[in-house]
């Protein structure tokens, strides 16, 4: 009897050691999931104060939401993008391009941008590009925004360098995971 | 600088012989020698820092309203607010009021000093409820149209000592209601026997303070105080706010700000608007009721600092002009901060001014440098949205502001309109139809700046331009964001001229500016805002677009 008792006692915590090993690798240390910017380590976003990104899918398509906020005011922006190469034409809706808000550079209203995203390492580092006509008060002024979306080994921290054709210095936003 | 000191450690008489001293010296005198033109004499007063309910707001709103009602005579009180307040010339102008104008301040220590000199003046005394804030807006409407001082329970026996009778006492009346009943009362206490030419909005700050630099002046007035939310979700108190707005003159004044708890600028000014009502902030605007009665110098004519001579033909060269406005009007901003004069710069002269601070006007008029240039503000006579406004109302404000824009020598004008968007979402354009109305109710002005933030409207007809701001100079983005910023306008701006249009947010001085721009060397000139416009008129690289042209807003 006292046997018995010892066996169901081992099977029941080799049991929940096999559960808690389980959850530990379904909970992604990848790419997937919500990530929010730590604020002083990162470029300035200013005039935002909050930026929260998401992102969802599987190896070939992903949504990615950006959402930036500042005292009562939000954006919240996704798009869907096919990988592999693929040209996804992306509607924009404009006109303020949350992007810079400070700058007299706005986004045309339901014009599109066209955007490519490959894994430089499935779901780990993402790069995605973006080309992309803005309005300026001289008239249309074409840009490239080319993005990469690396995730930290620990897979609790998120890097996001961005290189915009119009900007000298890269800007780079590190994230933790929610 | 002479003042003197009416505090009796200064004198060598007892302290009754000092206040009949003084009493004689404020009010007899003004009233043999000016009658209704400048006095020679007032007092003044500092006030404290601290305005929570459990600090000194209760001292505090007692002097406020005892200024407005001393003053309903002739100008008796001025105050002295603390270094930190948001308007930040209550001393400087006092100083210019004694050095200029010539009139003696005698200084008042203490709030008993205060009511020994001005409690003649008083009718009785207005209980609020320290438990109930909102008490504390209704008092301010009901010192108003009875004269009495607003005192928290702690001042009674105060009152009491200068003979003064309660008036009403609000202590436990307004326990449990929210601000809707409570205001609801008041207007059917109170409102047929408020001005319908002012409204006071008591909000800014919240929760346990409250900053009411403005009160003097609604209490002057007779105005009905208020700070009912502007935020259409909250039913209640918006469609309250509509109908008192509703019931207003047309064409009338909000005095005050919003409440920054309840609703935001733009709900706020959009509803105001709506009902053609013009805004004149903040709720922190101080001795206006002492400010309203002090004329211009006899003969004064305002003059701006043009820098464009006429009949001089202007010709951009290839490369890139930039112009400075600082936001917010005068008087809270970077005027008396270090480095005005160095570099040409634009101020916003809050176009009311004239009749309601006259002298103060001349203030700043006076101390301009030769690289100070003033222009009108904002988008009326006082703080409006144009798409808002109604039709009817519309052209009749901007002729009123350009009214006084020719008074005060003024040739440009700003326009903001936030009841689309502001500088984080939707639009802030104007469609074609009301920059129509600009160009034909301001038929000299030589040019017209759209946004706050960045905008997107431009225009030019007849050589006037009407630009947009290419840049929010935010007091919060870091140097070296803002050196990438400028930078990246000028990559997506290619051509030559380019017109390069900055706001600076009052809250930076000019030497930051003056630093940032330094970094270009010669890729920018910085030039005079009439120059800059005349500039621009003369090879208009920029397209002209309006609101109409855009298909999708936010």
């Amino acid at each position: 009897m006292k046997l018995k008792l010892q066996t169901a006692c081992l099977l029941f915590l080799i049991a929940l050691g096999l559960f808690f090993v389980l959850s530990c690798s379904k909970k992604s240390n990848g790419i997937m999931g919500t990530w929010k910017m730590i604020v002083d380590k990162s470029s300035d976003i200013d005039p935002w104060r909050n930026f929260k990104l998401e992102i969802s899918g599987n190896d070939s398509v992903l949504t990615i939401t950006k959402a930036r906020s500042a005292g009562r005011d939000a954006e919240q922006r996704s798009m869907k993008l096919l990988l592999g190469g693929v040209k996804n034409q992306i509607v924009v809706h404009g006109p303020k391009w949350a992007d810079n808000l400070h700058i007299a550079v706005f986004l045309k209203p339901n014009s599109t941008k066209t955007v490519t995203a490959k894994w430089l390492n499935i779901d780990k580092t993402l790069e995605v590009k973006s080309q992309i006509t803005l309005e300026t008060s001289q008239g249309e002024a074409p840009v490239s925004i080319e993005s990469v979306y690396k995730v930290a080994r620990s897979g609790n921290e998120l890097v996001l360098r961005q290189r915009r054709s119009s900007r000298s210095k890269a800007m780079v936003y590190y994230f933790k995971r929610m | 600088m002479k003042s003197t000191k009416a505090s009796p450690s200064c004198w060598f008489m007892p302290p009754v012989f000092v206040s009949l001293f003084t009493l004689f010296f404020i009010t007899i005198l003004p009233i043999f020698s000016y009658g209704k033109s400048q006095p020679d004499s007032a007092c003044f007063m500092k006030l404290a820092d601290q305005w929570e309910i459990d600090k000194n707001l209760p001292a505090n709103a007692l002097l406020v309203s005892l200024q407005g009602i001393a003053n309903k005579k002739a100008p008796n009180i001025y105050f002295i607010y603390p270094k930190n307040w948001p308007y930040t010339f209550t001393q400087s102008i006092l100083d210019y009021y004694q050095t200029k104008r010539k009139i003696h301040f005698a200084e008042i220590d203490s709030l008993e000093q205060a009511l020994d000199l001005f409690h003649q003046y008083v009718k009785g005394y207005i209980v609020w409820d320290k438990s109930v804030r909102t008490s504390l807006v209704i008092a301010f409407t009901l010192s108003g149209l009875k004269n009495g001082i607003v005192v928290s329970e702690e001042y009674i026996p105060l009152a009491e000592k200068y003979g003064l009778k309660p008036i009403h006492d609000f202590r436990g009346q307004f326990k449990g209601m929210n601000d809707y009943q409570i205001y609801k009362w008041a207007y059917d206490n109170y409102w047929d026997q408020c001005s319908k030419d002012f409204i006071v909005y008591m909000g800014g700050v919240y929760g346990n303070k409250m900053q009411a630099g403005i009160a003097d002046f609604g209490i002057y007035k007779h105005a009905f105080f208020t700070d009912l939310s502007c935020d259409p979700k909250d039913t209640v108190e918006y469609r309250f706010a509509n109908k008192l707005f509703s019931e207003m003159h047309p064409m009338s004044m909000v005095m005050g700000w919003h409440s920054y708890k309840k609703d935001s600028e733009g709900q706020f000014a959009r509803l105001t608007s709506h009902y053609g009502l013009r805004v004149e902030g903040l709720n922190t605007m101080p001795n206006l009721s002492y400010n309203n009665q002090i004329p211009v110098t006899k003969g004064y004519k305002f003059k701006n600092n043009h820098y464009i001579k006429r009949g001089k033909k202007y010709k951009a060269k290839k490369k890139i002009y930039a112009a400075c406005i600082q936001t917010d009007g005068l008087g809270i901003g970077a005027w008396l901060k270090p480095g005005r004069g160095e570099i040409p710069y634009a101020w916003e002269v809050p176009l009311n001014w004239i009749w309601l601070a006259p002298a103060m006007l001349q203030y700043f008029y006076d101390m301009a440098t030769p690289k100070d240039y003033f222009i009108g503000a904002l988008s009326g006579p006082g703080y409006m949205y144009p798409k808002a406004v109604p039709r009817k109302y519309l052209p009749k404000l901007v002729a009123k502001a350009y009214k006084m824009m020719k008074q005060l020598d003024l040739e440009v004008f700003e326009i903001m309109d936030y009841s689309q968007g502001n500088r984080y979402v939707g639009n802030v354009d104007l469609p074609k139809d009301i920059v129509d109305i600009y160009y034909k109710n301001m038929p000299d002005a030589i040019g017209f700046i759209n946004g706050y933030g960045a905008a997107n409207t431009r225009d030019i007809r007849n050589g006037k331009p009407f630009l947009s701001y290419e840049y929010y100079l935010s007091p919060t983005r870091q140097d070296s964001s803002v050196v990438e910023d400028l930078q990246e306008l000028m990559v997506l701006n290619k051509i030559r001229p380019y017109f390069l249009l900055i706001h600076v947010r009052e809250s930076s001085d000019i030497k930051r500016v003056k630093t940032l721009l330094d970094t270009f060397d010669d890729k920018i000139e910085l030039v005079p805002l009439d120059v800059f416009l005349k500039l621009s008129a003369s090879n208009p690289t920029f397209k002209t677009r309006f609101l109409d042209d855009v298909v999708g807003r936010n």
